[in-house]
């Protein structure tokens, strides 16, 4: 219990709607100031963006992907078999990530063409290279880019 | 990738001489590189260029049929033939092809490694790890029959 200007006061805990119950603090004055509530608001925000930050999340996500696709494409640098390149591990998690993975992907693609095709119509079930562009990279690339951008994944 | 990151790949190519030929490429691989091809990369697979009178799957009869169709016959050497040009293709201990070779008009042979360089080297340094051995031999007359 504190003791403000000489009266026990009761403070909310994080998890109340209120400063405080009545039922909490009975007997005591409550203190439920304004500055008492911004106190509290702001304490439990931090206490949330610390546990729970939506933003930290993708951010250790896409470090994750990050690195899987570094690996993917160190070990499979010197390899032709599509399917070889396709079933390596890391490449594998990629695709186990769905549909998250997506922007990132894109993002990989519209930097330089690399093959991921394959992860790209795994997780959407779609294909939108034309025919005859198959086995060109660049504008297997520009397929999905502009895939990509009809679907809102980029700009 | 410098000599010396492809001969830790490839032990071999340190008993041999070889040589990078063109820098990093991802357009192509080594299958379109045997059929003297850089713009699209070949591979029995979804998404991917391959000749639409042939299987579409992994195997070396496939391959076979697809160098066939460009022109080549199976042949047992891999040493030079005054008048034909030649394609050696790999495979790994599953007899699945992993990779392919073309043999230049001095005798040697020409890989595209992956999405990494193009190098001149003997046709026995790149058996190992990566590419198993050589599986099949084919040739074509430079004049491209047959």
């Amino acid at each position: 219990m504190t003791m403000i200007a000489g009266l026990p006061t009761c403070f909310a805990g994080i998890n109340s709607e209120y400063i405080a119950r009545p039922d909490e603090c009975e007997g005591v004055t409550i203190g439920a100031g304004e500055d008492a509530r911004k106190v509290s608001q702001s304490f439990r925000a931090a206490l949330q963006d610390f546990f729970l930050p939506a933003s930290r999340e993708i951010t250790s996500r896409r470090a994750v992907f990050m690195h899987l696709a570094s690996e993917w494409k160190r070990d499979t640098a010197v390899l032709s078999s599509v399917h070889a390149i396709a079933l390596h591990p890391a490449y594998q998690r990629i695709i186990g990530m769905g549909r998250e993975a997506l922007p990132w992907i894109l993002e990989e693609l519209s930097h330089r063409p690399d093959h991921w095709f394959w992860a790209l119509t795994s997780i959407t079930g779609v294909d939108p290279v034309p025919p005859n562009d198959r086995g060109n990279l660049q504008r297997m690339a520009g397929a999905w880019l502009k895939w990509g951008r009809g679907q809102g994944f980029t700009d | 990738m410098d000599k010396a990151e492809l001969e830790r790949l490839f032990p071999a190519l340190r008993e041999s001489s070889f040589r990078i030929t063109s820098p990093p490429a991802g357009e192509y691989n080594c299958i379109a590189w045997a059929a003297a091809e850089t713009g699209r990369w070949w591979w029995p697979a979804q998404g991917y260029h391959w000749p639409e009178s042939i299987p579409k799957e992994p195997t070396l009869t496939a391959f076979r049929q697809m160098y066939e169709s460009l022109g080549f016959r199976e042949c047992s050497s891999p040493d030079r033939d005054d008048g034909f040009e030649k394609v050696a293709v790999f495979t790994g201990p599953a007899g699945t092809p992993t990779h392919a070779a073309r043999q230049l008009p001095n005798g040697r042979w020409t890989s595209k490694l992956g999405r990494e360089d193009d190098i001149e080297h003997d046709l026995s340094a790149l058996e190992g790890s990566w590419y198993g051995r050589v599986a099949l031999l084919l040739r074509r007359s430079s004049e491209g029959s047959p």
